[in-house]
């Protein structure tokens, strides 16, 4: 009887604490946060917005590994033709996540092109990327 | 007196070459890594195979975009001189309720030149829903070793 009743408490003990983990993880998903960069490319690619653009993909990275997210607003009548990022040598793994938001005024007139990455020889071993272009 | 004098040099000559060691250590240590890592890499390089695997996994989404008389590139990687050995590529491409009048649409690219002994598992995976097309084009998931 003893016996039954320990293992009764046990079983309580265990479904109070699933309950308080249950409880727990709702929270800690919600506290945990993303970086992102945010780039303005509304009027059109200019010299600070294409360096802007290359340092995020990681042109210019000392870090074997480039991960980032990408928020990138363009207009319609711009467009954002950034062509080819170089990617320097050292890096081994990349993760580029790329929202390209286009600005509502009419039709794409002018050539979009996003997430274009050149390797070098030593190229890296891991590579993901990600886009997305969201209309209006 | 003497003694005492001669014991407080070599203690104080012993400090110093200890101080000195110490400092000459890692330095040491550096220095043989970093050859050790050169002559691997150049070992590497001569050999030709120091890169052997890339895994490229690209994804990408258009969805309520109107192309008109332009051109949309997204997704695209190029390897000039490659030296990759076993190639791993997951595309998908998915447009939706996207408009082309005149235009062109490049998805999903990869473009290699002097790869060698390409062993390749290659995963494709397309998706058009609601895409009206005039006088354009869409070239999505293109693998291209040359």
């Amino acid at each position: 009887m003893k016996r039954v009743e320990h293992s009764l408490t046990q079983w309580g003990r265990l479904s109070v604490l699933l309950t308080a983990m249950a409880l727990a993880m709702p929270v800690s998903v919600q506290a945990e946060s993303t970086r992102f960069t945010i780039i303005d490319a509304r009027n059109g690619l200019t010299p600070e917005v294409l360096d802007a653009y290359a340092k995020a993909m990681g042109a210019n990275t000392s870090a074997p590994v480039i991960q980032n997210r990408i928020k990138l607003i363009t207009s319609a009548r711009h467009g954002f033709e950034a062509g080819a990022v170089e990617i320097p040598e050292h890096v081994r793994a990349i993760d580029l996540d790329l929202e390209v938001l286009v600005r509502p005024g009419g039709a794409n007139a002018a050539p979009l092109e996003v997430n274009h990455l050149s390797l070098a020889r030593r190229s890296p071993q891991r590579i993901i990327q990600k886009t997305n272009i969201k209309g209006h | 007196m003497k003694t005492i004098k001669y014991v407080s040099a070599v203690a104080l000559a012993a400090c110093l070459m200890g101080s000195l060691s110490a400092h000459a250590a890692p330095q040491n240590a550096n220095q043989f890594k970093n050859a050790m890592q050169n002559a691997s890499q150049a070992r590497l390089n001569r050999n030709g195979s120091n890169v052997l695997r890339m895994d490229a996994d690209q994804d990408v989404t258009i969805n309520g975009v109107a192309l008109l008389n332009s051109s949309i590139r997204a997704n695209a990687l190029t390897v000039d001189d490659s030296l990759i050995s076993n190639l791993d590529v997951d595309q998908d491409a998915t447009v939706r309720r996207t408009a082309l009048t005149n235009s062109t649409t490049h998805l999903n690219s990869v473009d290699m030149t002097r790869a060698r002994s390409i062993a390749t598992e290659i995963d494709q995976d397309a998706t058009l829903r609601g895409v009206s097309a005039v006088n354009a084009s869409i070239a999505a998931n293109s693998i291209s070793i040359r």
